[in-house]
């Protein structure tokens, strides 16, 4: 009898305990993000969400994998490694080519910043310049290239694509070097140059698609859209608490990436939060917004040069409901 | 006359170059570590010095390669950091090399007892050898999740092939005579092994632990490239990216450092292990 009231306690109490934990792990759910890049300024606001408690209050356990150059976050999201990626246009619309059941929901970066730079000697001060010159870039940015010459009259045959950084350019092995302007200490080379510099940017030579979208499986979108929802309220808040706090963010980020360093990331951050996170558009549309136009166009763009199908629209590379269903920090 | 008199002062001059070098000779060790380490040691100076001197000379920009005071002094600066994340590196680095090495002895091993194993696996495992280290990271992270796995595995795998070869070639390169002597005492398969074949193989198996033990550090910092925040490998990239090349030579600096560091542990092991004359049991 004894025994058998001694064993009902410990079931009583096992089931209490079971009761109470269901409610706890379903209020905290384990989600993981995987980032575009090593964690840098341009992911302060997602490493800030995740430092400052933003993501904990909206009920989500997030963890942050850093990215690389090795690092493919499209396979990352369809392995089921992570929930939400980081992308890049250009790999979600080849995503969405290849008929993966990937989708863009959001983009941190209003523009795309991907700059064309060359030393002031050279007197390139626009696309059409561009001819005869030898372009250093990485070989997936050739369709970015090819729509810029394509504009301005002329064809990737009339330069040479080199693998090559800014180093290359000050060296004189290129005579154009393709880098984002918001790695302050990569353009730093550049900048101090004594003759000056000229740069085109893809934004201003019509190839105009936003950058580190936020990205998970279309079937995420469906299922889990509560969860995506906090997700991106929670980032919204932390690229806005970062944009208020600069110098406290950067300690943050250097905490959460030791070989940063405070003297490059602090500029970078300041470029990204006021050229790329909040623009006039954020001003109207809040953090994050997409515009559909902009895709349409730049999927057209692609699509003429042969990159992907003529059929993908904008709607087979984004869903516009979170931004729909969450209210967004409006501010340039 | 005066041509024979800066000839003479001419052969003066060598000779007492020559004797100056004769001394200098005379004061060095005969033999034993302590010449090889002081040579070795003014070797390298003498390439730190003329490093120096072709950056200062020629005005080399720190971009592209920066001077060995440069070096120092991002050393001296970043030391903590560096030896903070020298750390997860020598972890995934040696438990690569535990588990790459023990699966190729033990494979190694059912190769040489049962050859039909080996006719089907051996080309296996020239396959693994193969496999480009740079590309197979990313699904090795995939398949292995976000931890140190795959960093290990990356290690693992780079260390697998020199020491299998190894071993295999080790494990039957036993005299025929030796075999034929536990064949004639009755010495079991085990009794066999133990007696013959592991002395047979340790010398081989040693030589092939010291390349993989430097490998490993490879595989390592290659695993880290694929995503990481902490990590030789992760510094590496960091500082390349950042164009901090003074920090970029200091990482490498330290990279080299722990795979030297592994070496002269296997060194040391092979000179406790391995007590006999490995001439003699071939």
């Amino acid at each position: 009898m004894t025994i058998t009231r001694a064993l009902l306690r410990v079931v009583a109490m096992a089931l209490a305990a079971i009761s109470f934990a269901i409610p706890v792990s379903a209020a905290s759910k384990d989600v993981t993000l995987q980032l575009a890049w090593l964690p840098n300024a341009a992911s302060a606001g997602e490493i800030i969400a995740l430092n400052k408690g933003f993501f904990d209050e909206v009920g989500l356990n997030v963890t942050i994998l850093p990215g690389g150059p090795s690092a493919n976050t499209i396979q990352e999201v369809l392995s089921g490694t992570a929930e939400i990626a980081i992308g890049y246009a250009p790999q979600i619309m080849y995503a969405a080519d290849k008929g993966l059941p990937i989708i863009s929901f959001g983009a941190a970066f209003q523009k795309a910043p991907l700059t064309f730079f060359s030393l002031g000697e050279k007197n390139i001060t626009s696309v059409a310049d561009w001819k005869g010159m030898r372009v250093g870039a990485n070989q997936s940015s050739a369709p970015q290239i090819a729509v810029l010459l394509d504009n301005a009259g002329l064809t990737l045959d009339d330069i040479t694509h080199v693998q090559g950084r800014v180093p290359a350019l000050l060296q004189d092995q290129v005579d154009i070097v393709a880098t984002w302007p918001t790695n302050v200490a990569d353009i730093a080379l550049i900048v101090d140059h004594p003759g000056g510099y000229n740069a085109q940017s893809i934004w201003d030579n019509g190839l105009q698609f936003q950058s580190n979208y936020y990205i998970a499986l279309k079937e995420t979108l469906q299922n889990e859209g509560d969860m995506l929802n906090a997700f991106m309220a929670a980032v919204d808040k932390g690229w806005a608490w970062t944009a208020d706090n600069q110098a406290e963010a950067v300690d943050i980020l250097v905490e959460f990436a030791p070989a940063l360093q405070v003297d490059k990331e602090t500029p970078s951050l300041a470029v990204i939060i006021e050229e790329y996170i909040y623009t006039d558009e954020t001003l109207e549309s809040g953090f994050a917004n997409v515009s559909r136009d902009r895709w349409q166009q730049t999927l057209d763009r692609y699509a003429a040069l042969g990159e992907v199908k003529d059929s993908l629209t904008a709607d087979d590379v984004h869903d516009g409901s979170v931004l729909a269903a969450v209210p967004r920090t409006k501010r340039d | 006359m005066n041509q024979d008199v800066v000839n003479i002062a001419g052969q003066s001059e060598t000779a007492t170059g020559v004797r100056l070098v004769h001394r200098i000779t005379r004061l060095l060790p005969d033999e034993g570590p302590l010449r090889v380490a002081l040579m070795g040691g003014i070797g390298l100076s003498s390439i730190v010095v003329f490093w120096q001197l072709v950056c200062s000379v020629f005005g080399i920009p720190h971009y592209l390669v920066p001077s060995p005071i440069d070096v120092v002094e991002a050393i001296r600066r970043d030391w903590a950091l560096l030896a903070s994340n020298a750390v997860p590196t020598i972890t995934e680095a040696f438990l690569g090399f535990l588990i790459g090495n023990f699966v190729a002895i033990a494979v190694a091993i059912s190769f040489v007892y049962n050859k039909i194993i080996q006719e089907m696996y051996y080309p296996g495992a020239i396959l693994i050898k193969t496999i480009p280290i740079v590309a197979i990271a990313p699904v090795l992270k995939i398949m292995l999740g976000n931890g140190i796995e795959p960093k290990v595995a990356v290690a693992a795998l780079i260390c697998f092939f020199p020491t299998l070869v190894n071993a295999v070639r080790g494990f039957t390169a036993v005299s025929p005579n030796l075999l034929e002597l536990m064949h004639v005492l009755s010495a079991s398969k085990t009794e066999v092994f133990r007696y013959v074949r592991l002395y047979g193989a340790l010398p081989y198996v040693f030589s092939a632990l010291k390349i993989s033990v430097t490998m490993c550090v490879l595989g390592a910092i290659v695993g880290e490239w694929i995503g990481a925040n902490k990590g030789i490998g992760y510094v590496l990239i960091q500082s390349m990216y950042d164009f901090d090349t003074p920090r970029l030579f200091a990482t490498i600096l330290t990279a080299s450092g722990i795979a030297i560091a592994g070496f002269a542990i296997v060194s040391v092991l092979e000179k406790l292990v391995i007590t006999w004359d490995p001439g003699e049991t071939v």
